[in-house]
């Protein structure tokens, strides 16, 4: 049977976070196994929500954010994989006199870890995965620029449950959970307005939860991969966007947003793969109301023989 | 792998991801200062020049009573009761308010300033809303505390506080009143010693002052001005220099001079600044007749309305002759030196060295901020505290600066609406900026004048500072071009007009008395 990996890059809304699918899913390679990917993205809106108030804004127009994420993840043992990307991220609007930025974003660092793995009866078999992981800014980027910011400048660090159930027919439904603790940010400036004058120049960046579900399907000896995804991203504090406002990093951002992915192997190992995803948010809170179409080219193969004889 | 060594390698990247941690700082909502004694008391302040009210006794207040007044030794009774029953909480309050409570008003200027600093949203149909004062609560909410009306608010505020000040030392050292810890060993005093008489209270006649002031300028705010003020008294009583009646006087004094200035405010010509489109359209002719060019708005919907193209009409506190210090004419549109100011427009953002993004946000100042007149008050209060000035040299920096700012800025925007010069992103294709391009004429830089307004009087109140202020200026001017909207002459005749506007003011403060 082939450990498989998929990866997809989801830049959501001005939540500015880029996640690896690989982090959401419930497959693991095999110890030695590399694989290597890039990831092209496009994130859109023309709407955001300005607190809870769905508008437009003319001086936006469009926003598009795109991203490039290079990415490689490893086999340390079966149970263990070990995850690292850092997205290279374009910000435009097509509206207004404003300007975008480019440059990497976030370098992730994942260890994803089956914790358990057994059989249930019936053809059903039931998995739990945990993972740790966090990111830190690549470079001392613009955080304060709204939207256009590459990212919100702050590192974090989260741990994800992930429980997979599965049946022998190649059906699947996967809940996961993850908590984000995320550290405070430095701004180019000593004062902001959060409801009061802060004389500082240091933002709180609240943490976060994300949780959610995907129900999909495995068909062709496991070669395609096929899902739907919904999920709930919701910052626990901070700053509502108020009317004609400029975000601050620390607004709170909330987005409910549903997606789908298809992820196919070309041939088995070492197997060159492709990924896509579409996703929709159809609900959020100081957010872009944000359509995201990505695809990837994955390459896995074995780099180091797998001479241990440890259990799968 | 082990267990074990699994276990071993998540608690080795936590470590790792840990180590990259920043601290997570305090957010504080003011700015932290201490008790510290004056460097000197003044004693002859009761002689200066005011800004606006006719004479240092032109309110009176009542006689003091002496010390074997029941009633007054009932005050200390009452004093060190507050005192004795003070919760940490009340002490961290009046520690908070401190014994030089006007720059904590001054702060909460500022935080007001940055929570009304919102352009209105457009309507549907594509116009623009406008704040009313008649309809304060009504959207878009009143005032709009946009860097004019910044400007103004600051110098009311301060050139009152002033005059307040002038006119409570002047009594103070016609009754002599100790400190109320003197008079009764049962008062201790949270404060600290102090040789200055009590009565009346300068930090009464200060808050009274800014809460008439403020309650005037912001309608909506007036409960938490009232809680600020409330607040503010029962520091100073805590504190244990002033007792109630010290407190009565000076709160006298305050209201009593803040009358004079708010009546000075309702004809001064702000309620005219935001010209209607009729007035505006005919100002902005008259550059294109002289001059063949003109300032656009190119927001989308375009504000077709600049802000407050009547602003250079309203009344100044020290200039008298706007026209004579109006910037020189800008370069013509087809002129080498404009062409080459634009092309370094295009270089800087196209290479925008981190450092130069780092000016342009730090000096940035725009809405729901206290303005770049806000900035310089932040600046000026740091430097009067570590100076350790009394309550009346605090009052006399921040009015000579807030007057050189709101003077720097009306003829800044006279000079603005004269040339009606345009704006970097219109007269270069597809130009992308890193700030927000503001809704008015261009030439001379708002931020540039008001800086060189405020670095030249406080140079001047800090001579051995004046490099820092002035290369402060400096950086606030260039930081409009590193935000790419503004040409250099822009920056450059911004500040020679703000230098101007400051030199007049320190002429006019050379001669209030004050050594």
């Amino acid at each position: 049977m082939h450990r498989i990996l998929t990866i997809l890059v989801l830049i959501t809304f001005v939540v500015q976070k880029s996640d690896a699918q690989t982090t959401l899913d419930a497959e693991l390679m095999d110890k030695g196994q590399l694989c290597s990917a890039l990831i092209y993205s496009s994130d859109k809106w023309n709407q955001y929500w300005e607190g809870q108030t769905l508008i437009s804004n003319g001086n936006i127009g469009t926003f598009e954010r795109k991203a490039y994420t290079p990415m490689v993840a490893y086999g340390i043992t079966n149970h263990i994989n070990f995850i690292a990307m850092a997205p290279y991220m374009q910000t435009s609007t097509t509206g207004g006199t404003v300007r975008g930025y480019d440059g990497f974003q976030d370098f992730n660092l994942a260890l994803k870890s089956r914790i358990f793995n057994k059989s249930l009866g019936g053809g059903l078999k039931v998995a739990l995965l945990g993972i740790i992981g966090g990111s830190i800014p690549t470079q001392h980027y613009n955080n304060d620029a709204g939207p256009t910011s590459l990212g919100l400048g702050c590192p974090e660090i989260y741990g994800r449950a992930i429980v997979n159930l599965e049946h022998t027919s190649g059906l699947f439904l996967r809940p996961y959970a993850s908590y984000h603790y995320r550290s405070d940010a430095a701004l180019e400036r000593n004062f902001y307005y959060t409801g009061q004058g802060i004389y500082s120049d240091r933002i709180d960046i609240e943490d976060n939860n994300l949780v959610g579900a995907a129900l999909g399907v495995f068909l062709f000896d496991r070669l395609l991969r096929f899902e739907a995804d919904a999920r709930y991203f919701n910052t626990l504090g901070g700053t509502d966007i108020r009317r004609n406002e400029m975000p601050l990093a620390n607004a709170q951002m909330d987005a409910k947003s549903l997606s789908i992915l298809a992820r196919y192997y070309l041939h088995p190992m070492p197997s060159l793969g492709l990924v896509a995803n579409y996703s929709q948010v159809w609900e959020g809170r100081n957010v872009g109301k944000s359509s995201t179409f990505s695809v990837g080219l994955t390459y896995q193969f074995q780099l180091i023989k797998n001479s241990t004889n440890e259990t799968k | 792998m082990k267990p074990n060594n699994i276990i071993k390698s998540l608690a080795l990247f936590s470590l790792l991801a840990v180590s990259f941690w920043g601290c997570e700082d305090e957010y504080l909502d003011h700015v932290p200062y201490s008790i510290y004694e004056w460097a000197d008391n003044d004693a002859d302040g009761g002689q200066w020049k005011p800004i606006l009210i006719s004479s240092p006794t032109q309110f009176e207040i009542p006689i003091p009573s002496p010390f074997t007044d029941a009633a007054y030794q009932k005050e200390w009774q009452d004093a060190a009761t507050l005192i004795a029953n003070a919760t940490q909480s009340d002490k961290d309050e009046a520690l908070y308010w401190g014994n030089n409570p006007m720059v904590r008003w001054n702060e909460i200027t500022r935080e007001l300033a940055a929570k009304y600093n919102l352009a209105p949203a457009p309507n549907p149909d594509g116009t623009y809303p406008v704040p009313s004062a008649a309809n304060p609560g009504v959207y878009p909410y009143f005032p709009w505390t946009h860097p004019p009306f910044a400007s103004r608010m600051y110098a009311y505020l301060s050139a009152a506080t002033f005059d307040a000040m002038i006119v409570a030392w002047n009594a103070k050292y016609k009754y002599n009143r100790p400190a109320a810890y003197k008079n009764n060993s049962d008062i201790v005093p949270l404060f600290g010693q102090t040789t200055l008489p009590s009565y009346p209270s300068d930090g009464a006649a200060a808050a009274a002052c800014a809460k008439a002031i403020l309650q005037a300028m912001f309608p909506l705010e007036k409960d938490f001005i009232n809680e600020r003020y409330d607040n503010c008294l029962k520091a100073i009583k805590i504190g244990g220099h002033n007792v109630q009646s010290d407190i009565d006087a000076g709160a006298l004094i305050g209201q009593n001079v803040a009358v004079e200035f708010i009546n000075r405010s309702k004809t001064d010509g702000m309620s005219k600044a935001q010209a209607p489109k009729v007035v505006a359209d005919s100002i902005k002719n008259a550059a294109i007749a002289r001059y063949g060019w003109f300032y656009q708005n190119l927001e989308v919907p375009e504000r077709k309305i600049g802000l407050n193209a009547m602003f250079g009409q309203v009344k100044t506190w020290t200039v008298t002759n706007l026209e004579a210090i109006r910037s020189p004419i800008p370069p013509s549109l087809d002129s080498e030196r404009f062409k080459k100011s634009a092309q370094d427009l295009v270089d800087i953002q196209a290479n925008l060295t981190k450092d130069q993004r780092r000016i342009a946000n730090f000096w940035s100042d725009g809405t729901n901020t206290y303005t770049p007149p806000g900035h310089w008050n932040r600046i000026a209060c740091d430097a009067i505290m570590e100076a350790q000035m009394n309550p009346l040299r605090t009052a006399r920096t921040l009015a000579y600066m807030n007057m050189a700012i709101q003077d720097a800025g009306i003829a800044c925007w006279e000079t603005k609406y004269h040339y009606h010069y345009p704006r970097p992103n219109q007269k270069i294709e597809g130009f992308k900026t890193l700030l927000g391009t503001p809704n008015f004429p261009g030439y001379v830089s708002g931020h540039s004048t008001f800086s060189a307004g405020a670095a030249g009087v406080l140079a001047y109140i800090f001579p051995n500072k004046k490099a820092t202020f002035e290369a402060w200026a400096d950086e606030a001017s260039k930081s409009r071009i590193y935000g790419g909207i503004h040409f250099d002459f822009d920056c450059t005749e911004g500040l020679i007009l703000g230098y101007k506007v400051a030199d007049i003011t320190i002429e006019r403060a050379k001669a209030d008395g004050a050594k």
